[in-house]
């Protein structure tokens, strides 16, 4: 629940700064982990039920920090640089 | 329904409120036996809208027929129940307030912004958790060909802001966290009674229970 949480604050960031690729990242991040660990744990039995989703949130929360982190560095290059000339 | 209600009006005419209580309970069901009715209406205080569920925690059979209000202990369960609930509606009424007092600090800061946008930057305000005013200073900046030294300030302030706000993110999210896991252990150890009493097959509450709580101590 947490991890999806601060997932969706750390987009709701992206957003705001416009870095609309980096969400798209993300969100087919948790997307494909989200599938990939939803059929592994059907597959390990209903002990599992539940991680998966715990496992792509957290998978996909790291993504979004690092993203969050690399993008905001450069905020200002970014910006300028996405002028039309 | 018509027939439900013909079954209250006879078991009321009979034996008044508490007999009418047990009309509710459904005749046809196989597992229905007359003196365990009797039984479970012999004692408690009478039955309200609660009456519909039956108690699966202190009698862990299935087709129970005591019912949740008819338990003694009712009150205090849902007492506790309360303060709990009381207990986290208070941090989190206090934790998103510290949250609150930086929005609401927005309007003043917005006139304060139009002045700063036409005086020096140094009359900049200090430091605040409020992310939407230093993104706006971080674009006006941009809009307004200010210098890079203005422009990097007000990143960095913007910065402080998600750090703050995450870091207020995390406390909420803790306490949330540690009271679910509080109830779910409970929640796992009546499960787990109930399962273990009635010979079905156990869960991941079985091993989520420890054994040595209240549910499984009156067993």
């Amino acid at each position: 629940m947490s991890g999806q949480v601060f997932l969706l604050f750390t987009t709701l960031i992206l957003l705001y700064l416009d870095l609309r690729g980096s969400v798209l990242i993300i969100s087919s991040v948790f997307l494909a982990t989200n599938l990939e660990f939803a059929v592994l744990t059907i597959l390990l039995g209903h002990q599992y039920h539940g991680y998966g989703f715990l496992a792509s949130s957290i998978i996909s929360m790291v993504t979004a920090f690092i993203l969050l982190a690399e993008r905001f560095k450069k905020l200002e290059y970014l910006t300028f640089m996405r002028q039309p000339l | 329904m018509q027939m439900r209600q013909d079954g209250i009006d006879n078991e009321a005419a009979r034996g008044g409120t508490r007999r009418g209580v047990a009309a509710t309970i459904d005749r046809s069901d196989p597992t229905f036996v007359e003196g365990e009715k009797e039984r479970s209406l012999s004692s408690g205080p009478p039955a309200c809208w609660l009456r519909i569920l039956y108690n699966w925690r202190d009698e862990t059979r299935l087709g129970s027929r005591t019912l949740i209000s008819t338990d003694p202990d009712v009150c205090t369960k849902k007492g506790v129940m309360l303060l709990v609930l009381i207990a986290l509606l208070a941090t989190v009424s206090y934790l998103t307030g510290c949250g609150g007092a930086g929005s609401g600090s927005y309007s003043e800061g917005s006139g304060q912004q139009r002045a700063t946008r036409t005086a020096d930057s140094t009359e900049q305000k200090a430091e605040r958790t409020n992310f939407y005013e230093h993104y706006k200073r971080f674009y006006a900046a941009i809009e307004d060909r200010r210098g890079l030294g203005i422009l990097l300030e007000a990143k960095e302030n913007m910065a402080k802001s998600i750090r703050t706000s995450y870091l207020a993110l995390l406390k909420v999210q803790s306490g949330l966290v540690l009271l679910v896991a509080t109830l779910l252990t409970r929640s796992s150890c009546r499960l787990a009674a109930f399962r273990r009493n009635t010979g079905t097959r156990s869960g991941w509450w079985s091993s989520a229970c420890p054994g040595r709580c209240s549910s499984c101590s009156r067993l």
